[in-house]
């Protein structure tokens, strides 16, 4: 039997970050990983999506230079170097990942881990035993139950594919789903999104996600929302696949379907019952604000946890955890999450919309600022859209959302203002470097009260 | 080095037109990969490499017309020139070699300008296109359009026109204009001509030169019999709750030749170089529809087959034929072709025989008749089911007592089991 004071089960963003602050801060912490560490975000999730984003990107910005006749031509692109050279680049992080975990003296240990009573965990026949345990065992890809399931692909292969599809369709109209159609669709597969819920990007300000859904018809994408699959079915090298859409049976041919339907908490090595580990509804792990669960010394954060799957939110809920530990008041839940979804062009929101301000109970006022009136998104080319959501009463920025280049970067100062709850009049007092794309959310947030001066 | 030669593609074949040369020089390949497709009288044949290595020559491009033992590709290591290795023994060798050498020189250049590296794909959509799976998936059926996204007036104006808006590319690469419509359609109403000439690709001008030496040269003659389909359709029905297994009408007929050319031995017969070759073994054809294109995959043996394994063997064959990927063997053996129309209500028909086959059965849709039987009148399924006759082979009351026992078996076709 080994003591440790931590053990973490799972070394992705939650797990491994936890780990490398709990080994700075001196305790004995060992984080067991049975594939490579950095999880789906670092391997096969957000990384590499964002790799196969940014070329797409490019060659986007490519195409407008050429329609501008600024270039002459385009020349080509090689879909397979797109995806070799993605590996380069998370062989690059995972490996930064693991002389982190070193230099702080994490034992990592390769194998898959059983959590038992007590905050014991076992791993190929070895004991160890931690003052505390933290489960950060993340998710998996979920699945539909239709026939014909077994001839689609998850995200994971969608990211190593051999080849360009010549076409695509998309079950599921989420974050995962509608990053990696934008991505295909750019480089030049017809793709087709088949979404069960009425519209996409449903918990978005409206005005933002009208952008996008315009933005990707105008890549090719064909939506169908409010479809229900029905079965994929082999025709030769290619599939069809059927769906109900508007009260008839549509179909369509493509090389490739995508199984995009969200992610469900991976519970390998951990069973609820034999531990008495309390669960919340809809399979994840009941935490309370200190991440705590209900079996004493045992945390759970990230995907497992529930809550926002984002590798950003774990990262935040390991802080709290470890806080927790080490004996510091640092609730989880109080700051905004600020979320980016990668299509082309991005969405980045934080804190609240219209929408959910006025479900709050505030009486919210819209801002906005169009990036056409921005000297600097007029000198790179871009487009798109800033929107600021006030309270009425108190002036405080309760969100704002962000369509265009670049928003996932703006959406850091948007963040930061709305945790501090920015009012108008502060707001006016904050100097902008111009010209800069940040202009806009200044902009868009003194729109509130009409106090833009560009607008 | 090695060289990769156009294999023999089987009996009728003398030449075959190069339809796709998927490699370049300087290009690696292994074992099975598809080098070259060329299409010969029956089928499109891929021409597989036997050797690992690199392409050092490419001596054929598309639409050059060769015979088996031409050499389409030389494979050697990386750096070795075409006509240069193995022969060191003087300079006479030498000499002999720097002919074949010639020609390959511009051949190859010339196909690396055609066919450029599959790898690439042009960044501006629709450009010249390479499309990246066309090397992936090369039987991808032509009912699948890639079309660009288009501006509201440009469909306006397309469908005013009746232009099919996938058929029109955008000059900017992104998405159909107006202009683009307009730029299209003035394009194709140019020519002035009230009609456009067809190509008739290599399997069209077969069909054309098959079709018209069975009408010239066969001296056939037809004859129907009306079947009563209810027995068959029971027998699908058994086959589908016992076995899961989808039967059609075309697989019983199949085995019900076979059974009835115990008794009808000529039926397996094909007039061939003069004389008539009566076959030990019953191998039937099925008429086969592509678009633009017709071919009659064979199933072998039907005789000592089970309706199981006809069953699955037609479906193999089907499913070939609609990828394009039938070898010149599943074709050309049959002696008889079913032709089956029922299925687009087409209630009875004559077919043209398959030549050197001996017979074709052309198969119509299944009616709901009254039938008087004594008393009343009452509803029977039939099937009208005409055949064609070489009467160089089959004379009349032989091919209707062959016709009579096909309706028999067909009728009761637990018979097919005894």
């Amino acid at each position: 039997m080994e003591n440790y004071d931590l053990l973490v089960i799972g070394g992705g963003p939650g797990g491994y970050s936890v780990a490398i602050a709990a080994g700075k801060k001196g305790l004995k912490t060992a984080l067991f990983e049975k594939e490579k560490v950095g999880g789906t975000c670092l391997n096969v999730g957000c990384i590499p999506t964002k790799y196969l984003v940014d070329k797409a990107n490019a060659m986007e910005k490519v195409r407008s230079l050429v329609n501008k006749n600024i270039f002459d031509g385009a020349g080509s692109f090689s879909f397979k170097k797109i995806i070799s050279e993605k590996d380069e680049v998370v062989k690059k992080l995972t490996g930064g990942v693991s002389f982190l975990l070193k230099k702080a003296g994490v034992d990592v240990i390769n194998e898959t881990a059983t959590l038992k009573k007590n905050r014991t965990v076992e791993c190929e026949g070895k004991s160890y035993r931690g003052k505390n345990v933290i489960i950060a065992t993340g998710s998996v890809a979920a699945s539909i139950p239709i026939p014909g399931a077994e001839l689609c692909i998850d995200s994971t292969e969608a990211l190593s594919l051999g080849s360009l599809p010549r076409s695509m369709t998309v079950i599921g109209g989420g974050i995962i789903g509608l990053e990696l159609a934008c991505a295909f669709a750019s480089y030049g597969t017809q793709v087709t999104v088949v979404e069960m819920l009425p519209e996409l990007m449903a918990k978005e300000q409206k005005e933002a996600a009208r952008i996008v859904i315009n933005s990707m018809k105008k890549l090719g994408i064909t939506i169908r929302t409010g479809a229900k699959m029905l079965r994929i079915e082999k025709e030769g090298a290619l599939r069809r696949a059927v769906f109900e859409y508007e009260g008839s049976e549509e179909s369509v041919v493509c090389e490739q379907v995508l199984m995009a339907v969200g992610r469900k908490s991976n519970l390998c090595g951990i069973d609820p019952e034999k531990l008495g580990l309390e669960m919340a509804p809809r399979g994840v792990i009941k935490v309370d604000e200190y991440q705590r669960t209900n079996l004493p010394g045992v945390y759970a954060i990230g995907d497992a946890a529930g809550g926002y799957q984002l590798a950003h939110a774990a990262y935040a809920e390991g802080e709290t955890a470890l806080a927790h530990i080490c004996g510091e008041d640092r609730p989880y839940g109080t700051v905004p999450v600020p979320v980016c979804t990668y299509t082309i062009p991005c969405l980045a929101s934080v804190g609240l919309n219209t929408e959910t301000a006025a479900a709050a109970g505030y009486e919210p006022v819209l801002g906005s600022f169009d990036y056409s009136a921005n000297g600097m998104a007029l000198a790179e080319g871009a487009g798109g859209c800033v929107y600021a959501v006030a309270d009425k009463n108190t002036g405080k920025t309760l969100g704002i959302t962000i369509v265009g280049e670049n928003s996932s970067e703006m959406i850091a100062m948007a963040a930061s203002a709305v945790a501090d709850g920015l009012t108008t009049d502060e707001w006016e007092k904050m100097i902008v470097a111009h010209p800069s794309l940040c202009e806009m959310v200044r902009e868009a947030a003194l729109d509130c009260f009409g106090r833009s001066v560009h607008k | 080095m090695t060289e990769i030669k156009m294999p023999s593609a089987g009996q009728t074949t003398d030449e075959a037109k190069i339809v796709s040369v998927n490699v370049k020089v300087g290009d690696k390949v292994k074992r099975g990969d598809v080098i070259v497709e060329a299409e010969t009288d029956k089928a499109v044949l891929p021409v597989e490499s036997f050797a690992s290595g690199e392409v050092i020559a490419v001596l054929v491009e598309p639409g050059s017309t060769v015979t088996a033992g031409t050499i389409l590709v030389a494979i050697g290591k990386a750096g070795e020139k075409y006509g240069e290795t193995e022969k060191n023994d003087g300079q006479k060798a030498a000499a002999e070699d720097t002919e074949p050498k010639k020609s390959a020189a511009p051949a190859a250049e010339k196909d690396g300008e055609i066919a450029p590296a599959p790898e690439y794909i042009p960044i501006i959509k629709g450009g010249n296109a390479v499309t990246p799976a066309a090397s992936v998936a090369p039987a991808a059926p032509a009912a699948v359009h890639y079309s660009m996204p288009a501006m509201p007036g440009a469909k306006a104006l397309a469908k005013e026109r009746g232009i099919d808006i996938s058929l029109v590319n955008a000059a900017n690469g992104q998405f159909v204009k107006r202009s683009d419509v307009a730029v299209y359609s003035a394009g194709t109403m140019d020519d002035g001509s009230e009609y456009e000439v067809m190509e008739m690709n290599n399997i069209r001008q077969i069909i054309a030169r098959r079709m018209l030496e069975s009408v010239s040269t066969i001296p056939a003659w037809q004859g129907s019999v009306i079947i009563k389909t209810d027995a068959a359709t029971s027998l699908r029905r058994i086959y589908k709750e016992q076995k899961d297994i989808k039967l059609s009408y075309n697989d019983i007929a199949a085995k019900a030749i076979a059974v009835a050319s115990r008794r009808f031995p000529l039926v397996n017969a094909r007039f061939e170089n003069g004389e008539v070759r009566i076959f030990r073994h019953t191998n039937v054809g099925l008429a086969v529809g592509l678009p633009g294109a017709l071919v009659v995959p064979v199933v072998k043996n039907i005789d000592v087959k089970s309706l199981e394994q006809i069953s699955v063997d037609y479906r193999a064959m089907v499913k070939k034929a609609r990828e394009g990927r039938l070898l010149p063997d599943d074709m050309g053996c049959g002696s008889v072709t079913i032709s089956n129309l029922g299925m687009y209500d087409t209630d009875s028909f004559t077919a043209i025989i398959n030549p050197p086959e001996s017979c074709i059965l052309a198969v119509g849709a299944i009616n709901t008749v009254p039938e008087w039987n004594g008393s009343e009148f009452v509803p029977v399924n039939v099937m009208k089911v005409t055949g064609s006759f070489d009467h160089r082979i089959i004379d009349g009351a032989y091919g209707a007592q062959f016709l009579q026992e096909f309706k028999a078996l067909m009728e009761d076709p637990v018979r097919l089991f005894m």
